[in-house]
């Protein structure tokens, strides 16, 4: 078996069904929880409860870029350079960006009614658009062709660059004055306080169950990504092989 | 500017609708996808 198709087989045969079950069960439970359990909140009323998908998703673009982060640093040292951290930082890259758009626009509408205005160029929603348009060039360098050793090294570079902005982000509410407040659940000082012990449940259960939704399709596109190039490289390998006439040599797709 | 907090569940049934329609989406997307990509690996190794 050649090293490539032995990095593949390598990689996670993913997607347990039980792991995909619970986490939309969790997210339908949020769902219930967030729109009919909890209760109003005593400034904003309902509007709060963008929250509950505003928050995991803001959490779960940090993480999948941190996870990318760390996969293309892990595939760029030499002694730990293995394909599968490039399908790794490959998959959790573009649930990043998914994450990220549902962020934006989770956002946008809960400023339209608390902020009076759908979008505003202040400093956490400008960096974190930037951040989005940072990961849609990452994930569109991912397509342009060449080898998969190619392909990832090139995309590992480009991860660790596109990661400097994520704690800019996450800092650009404290370094520069802005729209959007701080912090909003460990912060004394804002507007909204999570006190309440079925909306700190709600926003836990919300948190847990997106973070095992995003594991549960992170693991599948991998497996996807893997099984992908392994039929893109035999066929390749066919077609090689009949334009030689030679008999076709190719290896087994591993899984 | 007064902020009209009593009829808001337009933008919340909105952030729920389209944060369940892209995650719904991207799963099935993704299952349909991989189902695909297993039966063609089986087909061309047998």
């Amino acid at each position: 078996m050649s090293k490539q198709a032995s990095g593949r087989a390598q990689t996670v045969n993913a997607g347990r069904p039980w792991l995909g079950l619970t986490a939309f069960a969790g997210v339908s439970a949020t769902f219930v929880m967030g729109l009919v359990v909890a209760p109003k909140d005593e400034q904003q009323r309902d509007a709060y409860r963008l929250l509950y998908m505003h928050v995991p998703a803001a959490w779960l673009a940090y993480l999948a870029f941190t996870v990318t982060a760390i996969a293309s640093a892990l595939y760029l040292v030499p002694r730990t350079r293995h394909l599968r951290w490039d399908y790794l930082a490959g998959a959790s890259g573009e649930l990043g960006v998914m994450f990220t758009a549902l962020m934006l626009a989770g956002g946008s509408l809960w400023g339209k009614p608390v902020w009076g205005q759908w979008w505003a160029w202040e400093a956490r929603l400008t960096t974190t658009a930037i951040l989005l348009f940072l990961y849609l060039g990452y994930l569109a360098l991912r397509r342009i062709g060449g080898s998969p050793q190619q392909r990832a090294t090139r995309s590992a570079i480009a991860g660790l660059i596109a990661f400097i902005d994520v704690p800019i982000v996450h800092f650009s509410v404290s370094w520069w004055a802005t729209l959007h407040q701080e912090g909003s659940v460990f912060n004394d000082k804002m507007q909204l306080h999570i006190r309440d012990g079925v909306m700190q449940f709600t926003l836990l259960l919300a948190v847990a169950s997106f973070t095992l939704l995003y594991v549960w399709m992170c693991m599948r596109r991998m497996e996807l990504l893997a099984l992908d190039e392994g039929l893109a490289e035999r066929e390749l390998q066919l077609a090689i092989d009949e334009r030689s006439n030679r008999p076709a040599t190719t290896n087994p797709v591993t899984v | 500017m007064s902020l009209d907090y009593e009829h808001v569940w337009g933008y919340v049934l909105g952030g729920y609708g389209l944060t369940a329609g892209a995650l719904g989406s991207y799963a099935f997307w993704l299952t349909k996808k991989l189902r695909r990509a297993r039966r063609s690996v089986r087909e061309a190794n047998e």
